[in-house]
């Protein structure tokens, strides 16, 4: 176990160090000059060379990267072209903003899939399955960014009940982030994007409940409580749906690691100063520094949520059936 | 309704006659034998940077084919398209844009776009025309004293330069902005700027119990670093908290503003004097050695941004306790207009122990002005706000007590806010879908504000065949200007003509050269200059 | 194993929503193959209309447009609120009586450009020196009076019948003195536009570069200009009271005895002006532009009709304006000729959202066959080869399984420009990763199988093995993860060409809803963001019934229980 969790480290690390180095030899060699937007500005030739060289992009590329890796070493992110400011500020700020819009969506998709998922199980063979299961399978296939439209089109808009950008009402009070986030205002905000990326998330914990369920039906353990003489009731939900929850549980990680990189749309649907929409932002004007540090966070979620799973699938054998529809 | 079926005939119908009027019509140009021109690419924003440019270049491409040459839009990512354009000039044809800034209004760096002298990576001049005539006019307006002498030769430059077609102007965008009528009247409408402009916190005077305007904005200051800011977004919200010696009035003249009085008793000599009694937010005086100090630190600090506007400075120096001598090192006519209304008079008692000005963090960076307006807060990407500064020489002329800016994650942020009452006006313009609804609502108001920037369309002159004057006057006269404005913009907008805007009318040529849209004259100029056609209809260089 | 398409086939047919799914794509693939004979309209071209409208004031409210026509108007003359006349575009000429427009029929081919009328005499003037007379009373109906000009005319007006002035092109003026037309000399060479009679012995008369002319019954005197603006109209009640109009929204008024320069909220073409007192106005222009002067200051005013207005008159309190020029039909709702309207450019959506069809699936089955063929084979040889081989390209999946996929792709296009290429490779490159893990336990398990056994002590290579005896066994699941890769490549064109990451000009629905969301107008325009949506959907929905049925085949287990 121990020679297992040090080689899993260590490949964890290997993999940041070719993320990170893809990354910046991509953004640097792909990107154009971020200097250039101040000749619309109307700086001379001569004096945007002080600032390129000010941003420090006069040396070779190769002591570029080793600047770099030694400040990402030492957690110094640099600063960013476009702010002005300090990149962490930016993007830990950022990121905070995402997982506070992705976590409760998640959760939210999970709790009621695989609630669900259950019924569905329970209820196998019946019409109510089959709807359930089209209605699943139909929510998945809209495009995330379209029913937020939708969403916004119909209670933002039309019967403006619900506000469709940002994250608060301006102006405001607060200035902390918690104090900000712990508002009704912000809850008001949340509810939309909330709803339209749960429900988008909804239908694979309901498949996976419903399929691992109907797997455990059979085990021998299931037919042990039936002959106990216990309600069906209390067969599925107490006996089998715990025991069909780890695929699902496990799912929700690996989705959360995907889920927070993987919605920039969503943040662009609702103006949602999240991290993705950040990175989108920089890369088009070439704030390196910004884009690599959204960028980098945004796969560094995706490998510790993976290493967690794997460290718990190591542990446990669960049974899981993969679901028509990937992370 | 056409079904299918018979938009297919009507289509075979309308080639043949598209076919038999071709022939018929090129009956004095047989078909020539000649190698064809390459495949012209067209530079222009993507659609999602902006959808007007991109839309216009697919109208411009398509009349360019129908003149017989090969044409490949190429719409590129925003920061690529600059550097393709101005570092690498490695281009055929792009279209670009310039704002209007109101240090734009003096023509100098618009006709700049056009100098000889600018043609090096990285320059304005990127299209690479040289005319020497123009370029000894250039020289000369830089320095010309007179300003009917000046206009003179700014006109003649117009002329030049319409003619020779090095830049196509292609239209000017209106401004269309929103303000809530109910709350606050009298806004102040300029050209470039609308209604966010330094003249409208005077001339707003409340309608309820609310004196504090508040504005809406996408858009907010890249920092609010005097010696770090290279955005207009910055530097608009600056100059309300910060005195300059001169101010532009809604008129374009130069108002004396922190400067009492300002005489040139020759070319190179601007002496100002200081006004009496004026004091920091913080309540130290401003002296004339704060006024030494900026320009000064500005230039010492290499500060690119205010370069253009420095750079012809020789010394700067102190009379007496009221006067400030500026030495310039060669002639510089719009010195008053532009240097002057542009640099700001920073506190030396705060800013002399910066050494690395550039560098500060966002919560060093002094906010300590002497402007009509006080500084109050600024949070990123949410709020900023500003105060009346009561011991200000024009504090009594303010109706309102203060300014707040609420910043959105975009237009549809902006105008949700202008819609419920959260903003008394937008900063920024509405969004085209966006204009019918503000029209519709009877408390809101919309403002058409003509705009003196413009969007171009520059030929590489440095390449062939657009180092032909009468290709570049051909391929002008087939871009179809007035269907761009009327379609694209939905006539909020103009024809372009020169790169002086006719919103700009004290410097604008309005007698110039227009190419308007006429595939036969621009045939006939074709024909002139000795191209002709091959059996494919292309454009060729006959053997 | 043999027969897989049969199998396949046959799962297929025992599923109900399986079936449904595969009908679905069928006929979004027959759409996509059809694509250009399905379309009704070029999805690219601004569909434009053109009518003549007349819209009324009654004093009280504007009505809504009359449409008279299918040719513009670009005059109008009132002799009473219930009778008037209006002329334009190649001879049409209406007349409005008892409160009802018609068309009158006209041997005129030429664009009739002004119209006036005075004490029962109406006079319209057009293109090569045209001038049509209309004397009501006698009943003699339009005659073409000679004017012995060709210069096109621009405007007319009457002041009594004995008593008319005539504008047009390069500073032609004619006089009409009750029997014949005479040319007089206006003094200037710029084109005129309009002309307007206080009585017989003054008036004014306006044209290009503000060109101004005061007339006093036999000559004319050329006012200083203010600015260089096109004067398109002119409107006077005494030589104190004057107001003209033009380009850009060019106001010049001389209300108080000097000519000065106003501005309203406007800043498009004016195109006419009148003055109902000595201190309000009317004026008109194009996009539908009203605006009044009120209390000294210009204000818009909704009359509810947005195309170009050319003409105005006024009689008692009632005004009449009259239009317009081909005008672009935008964010019309769905009707007989745009199934699913139009975009704020006047583009057919139906047409759009049919020519996505073949973006979508080119995109999704290329995209598709990448991943399954990337994925597949990595999974067989990562299975088999269970060494460093296999370990090596397992540590290479997890590198890519940290490579999130949205910023990861939007990336590579941002840098890449955007092609179809770049988008089939970004979403084949990234995750065949799924498919390689999945195909690798299959393989694992396989290869414990006696089969497999039995053909390694035969002798048979390692390849042949992989490719001969395991592959097969893998490929309804490979068929699986290629209707799933499908879904997901669907969804991820879409996301990409909705984020404008698309290629340029190439329809896709996700680049349809890109563009509404970009114009801002989508907030009023359901019809433009409901279509491709449910497209998109219908297509990814069909494959997700079609990838159940095919789980179903490779986990028997599922089949047993449900």
């Amino acid at each position: 176990m121990r020679t297992f969790l040090i080689s899993r480290v260590l490949q964890l690390l290997v993999t940041f160090w070719v993320i990170v180095t893809v990354l910046f030899f991509l953004f640097r060699l792909g990107l154009p000059d971020p200097t250039l937007a101040l000749i619309s500005e109307g700086l001379s030739p001569d004096d945007r060379q002080r600032v390129i060289a000010q941003f420090g992009l006069d040396l070779p590329l190769w002591q570029q990267y080793l600047v770099y890796l030694q400040n990402l070493a030492t957690g110094e992110l640099g600063m960013s072209f476009h702010y002005k400011a300090p990149v962490g500020d930016i993007v830990f700020e950022r990121l905070a903003n995402t997982l506070i819009l992705m976590l409760p969506a998640i959760l939210l998709a999970y709790g009621f899939g695989a609630t669900v998922g259950t019924v569905l199980a329970w209820r196998r063979g019946s019409r109510l399955e089959g709807v359930g299961i089209t209605a699943g399978l139909v929510l998945r296939s809209a495009p995330v960014f379209w029913t937020g439209m939708l969403a916004i089109f119909l209670f933002g808009i039309t019967l403006a009940w619900l506000p469709t950008s940002g994250m608060r009402t301006l102006p405001y009070e607060e200035t902390t982030w918690i104090g900000r986030v712990t508002t009704w205002d912000f809850l008001w905000h949340l509810v939309l994007p909330m709803l339209v990326i749960a429900a988008y998330y909804f239908a694979l914990p309901m498949l996976i409940m419903r399929n691992t369920m109907l797997e455990l039906i059979g085990e021998d353990f299931i037919e042990f409580c039936r002959a106990r003489g216990f309600s069906e009731r209390r067969t599925m939900y107490r006996h089998t749906a715990r025991n069909a929850l780890l695929p699902v549980v496990t799912q929700a990680a690996v989705t959360t690691g995907l889920a927070v990189g993987g919605q920039v749309v969503v943040e662009v649907v609702f103006s949602w100063p999240g991290l993705g929409r950040e990175m989108f932002q920089a890369v088009r004007t070439s704030d390196y520094p910004v884009a690599q540090a959204s960028f980098v966070m945004l796969a560094s979620m995706v490998l510790v949520l993976n290493f967690l799973v794997d460290i718990l699938y190591s542990k446990l054998d669960p049974r899981v059936t993969h679901a028509a529809a990937k992370g | 309704m056409r079904g299918s079926y018979r938009s297919g005939v009507a289509l075979i119908l309308g080639l043949s006659l598209v076919l038999t009027a071709c022939t018929s019509a090129d009956d004095g140009l047989e078909a020539v034998e000649g190698d064809p021109f390459d495949e012209i690419v067209l530079y222009t924003t993507t659609e999602a940077y902006d959808p007007i440019r991109y839309e216009a270049a697919f109208m411009v491409a398509e009349a360019w084919e129908e003149l017989g040459f090969q044409v490949q839009v190429e719409p590129t990512e925003f920061a690529t398209l600059l550097e393709r354009f101005y570092d690498e000039q490695d281009y055929d044809a792009t279209i670009l844009g310039w704002s209007g800034r109101t240090d734009r209004l003096d023509p100098h760096h618009f006709l700049g776009t056009l100098y000889g002298g600018h043609t090096d990576p990285g320059g304005n001049n990127a299209g690479g025309w040289v005319n020497e005539e123009f370029d000894e006019l250039f020289r000369q307006q830089q320095g010309e004293p007179d300003e009917d002498a000046r206009r003179d030769q700014v006109f003649r430059m117009q002329e030049i330069a319409a003619d020779e077609m090095p830049v196509n102007i292609l239209f000017y965008r209106d401004e269309v902005v929103g303000y809530n009528n109910e709350t606050f009247d009298g806004f102040v409408t300029l050209a470039g700027e609308a209604i966010y402009n330094e003249w409208t916190p005077y001339e707003v005077t409340p309608l309820t119990d609310d004196t504090v305007l508040t504005i809406g904005t996408p858009e907010e200051p890249d920092t609010i670093n005097p010696l770090a800011s290279t955005s207009v977004w910055g530097w608009k919200f600056m100059r309300m908290y910060y005195d300059k010696l001169v101010r532009l009035t809604p008129d374009v003249e130069p108002e004396p503003w922190a400067a009492e009085s300002i005489a040139t008793p020759d070319e190179t000599t601007v002496e100002i004097t200081l006004r009496e009694g004026m004091t920091f937010h913080d309540g130290e005086p401003v002296t004339v050695e704060d006024v030494v100090f900026t320009f000064d630190y500005y230039i010492d600090n290499e500060f690119g941004y205010f370069m253009p506007f420095l750079s012809m400075i020789d010394s700067v120096e102190t009379t007496d306790d009221r006067t400030v001598v500026f030495n310039l090192a060669s002639p510089f006519g719009p010195f008053v207009n532009v240097t002057l209304s542009q640099i700001v008079i920073l506190p030396e008692h705060i800013w002399s122990d910066i050494d690395n000005p550039a560098d500060l963090g966002p919560d060093e960076i002094p906010t300590v002005g002497s402007g009509p307006l006080q500084f109050e807060r600024y949070d990123r990407g949410e709020y900023k706000s500003l105060t009346v500064f009561e011991d200000h020489f024009t504090a009594d002329r303010f109706d309102i007590t203060g300014i707040e800016f609420n910043i959105y994650a975009d237009a549809e942020g902006v105008f949700t806010g202008l819609q419920t009452g959260e903003i008394d006006m937008t900063a920024w313009r509405l969004e085209p879908g966006q204009i019918p609804l503000a029209e519709e609502a009877p408390e809101l108001s919309v403002v058409n504000a003509p705009d003196f920037g413009y969007y171009h369309l520059t030929f590489n002159t440095r390449r062939a065949p657009f180092d032909d004057v009468d290709i570049r006057r051909a391929l002008s006269h087939a871009i179809d200007k007035d269907t761009i404005v009327d379609v694209i913009l939905d006539g909020r907008g103009e024809p372009g003509s020169s790169v002086i805007a006719p919103s700009n009318p004290a410097w604008h040529n309005p007698d110039i050269t227009r190419y308007g849209y006429d595939l036969d004259r621009a045939r006939e100029i074709l024909v002139e200059a000795g191209y002709g056609w091959n059996e494919d209809g292309l454009l060729v260089i006959p053997h | 194993m043999r027969s897989l398409p049969r199998l396949l086939w046959r799962t297929i047919r025992n599923d109900t929503l399986a079936t449904t799914g595969l009908v679905i794509l069928a006929g979004m693939i027959i759409i996509a193959l059809f694509a250009p004979l399905i379309a009704t309209h070029d999805p690219d071209r601004e569909n434009t209309r053109v009518e003549g409208v007349a819209v009324h004031f009654d004093g009280q409210r504007w009505h809504p447009a009359d449409v008279i026509g299918d040719t513009p108007l670009y005059g109008v003359a009132l002799a009473s609120p219930e009778r008037g006349f209006a002329v334009g575009f190649e001879g049409t000429v209406a007349e409005l009586a008892a409160d009802v427009w018609s068309i009158v029929d006209m041997d005129v081919a030429v664009d009739l450009r002004g119209v006036d009328t005075a004490d029962g005499t109406t006079i319209a003037v057009g293109d090569g020196g045209l001038a049509l007379h209309h004397a009501g009373a006698n009943g003699a109906g339009w005659q073409s009076v000679d004017t012995g000009a060709d210069g096109d005319l621009n405007a007319v007006a009457v002041a009594s019948p004995q008593h008319a002035l005539a504008v047009g092109e390069r500073g032609l003026v004619l006089r009409w003195d009750g029997h014949a037309w005479q040319r007089l000399d206006s003094g200037t060479v710029r084109d005129l536009h309009a002309v307007t009679l206080i009585d017989d012995s003054s008036g004014f008369v306006a044209g290009d570069r503000g060109t101004l002319l005061r007339y006093d019954g036999e000559t004319f005197e050329e006012l200083e200009a203010l600015g260089f603006r096109d004067l398109y109209a002119i409107d006077a009640l005494d030589e104190q009271t004057v107001l003209a109009v033009g380009e850009r929204g060019t106001i010049l008024a001389n209300l108080d005895g000097d000519w000065r320069e106003m501005r309203g909220p406007e800043s498009r073409d004016l195109r006419d002006v009148r003055l109902l007192d000595a201190t309000s106005a009317i004026t008109v222009g194009t996009h539908g532009v009203v605006m009044r002067l009120a209390d000294g200051e210009w204000v818009n005013e909704d009359t509810g009709y947005g195309e170009t207005l050319r003409g105005l008159a006024t009689a008692d309190g009632h005004l009449v304006a009259v239009g317009t020029d081909p005008f672009v039909d935008r964010l019309a709702s769905p009707s007989r000729d745009h199934f699913f309207g139009t975009t704020h450019l006047g583009r057919d959506i139906f047409s759009q959202t049919i020519h996505g069809a073949r973006t979508a699936l080119l995109v999704g089955l290329l995209a598709a066959f990448m991943v399954v063929m990337i994925g597949t084979n990595v999974g067989l040889i990562a299975g088999y080869f269970k060494g460093y081989t296999g370990s090596f390209l397992m540590r290479f999946v997890d590198v890519m399984y940290a490579l999130p996929f949205e910023p990861f792709a939007l990336v590579l296009v941002l840098i890449f420009r955007p092609s179809l290429t770049i988008i089939v490779l970004a979403i084949g490159l990234l995750t065949w990763r799924t498919t390689a893990r999945i195909i690798r336990s299959q393989v694992l398990s396989i290869s414990e199988r006696p089969f497999v056994k039995a053909a390694k002590v035969a002798g048979a290579s390692h390849w042949r093995i992989l490719y001969v005896h395991i592959a097969p066994n893998v490929l309804p699941l490979a068929f699986l993860q290629l209707a799933v890769a499908m879904a997901f490549a669907i969804t991820a064109e879409a996301t990409l060409s909705f984020l404008g990451l698309g290629p340029p000009q190439l329809h896709s629905w996700g680049s349809v809803l890109h563009e509404a969301r970009l114009s801002g107008a989508w907030r009023a325009a359901w019809w433009w963001i409901i279509p491709p949506g449910i497209f998109i959907m219908l297509t990814v929905v069909s494959t997700f019934f079609i990838a159940r049925a095919l789980e179903v085949l490779t986990n028997p287990r599922l089949a047993r229980r449900s």
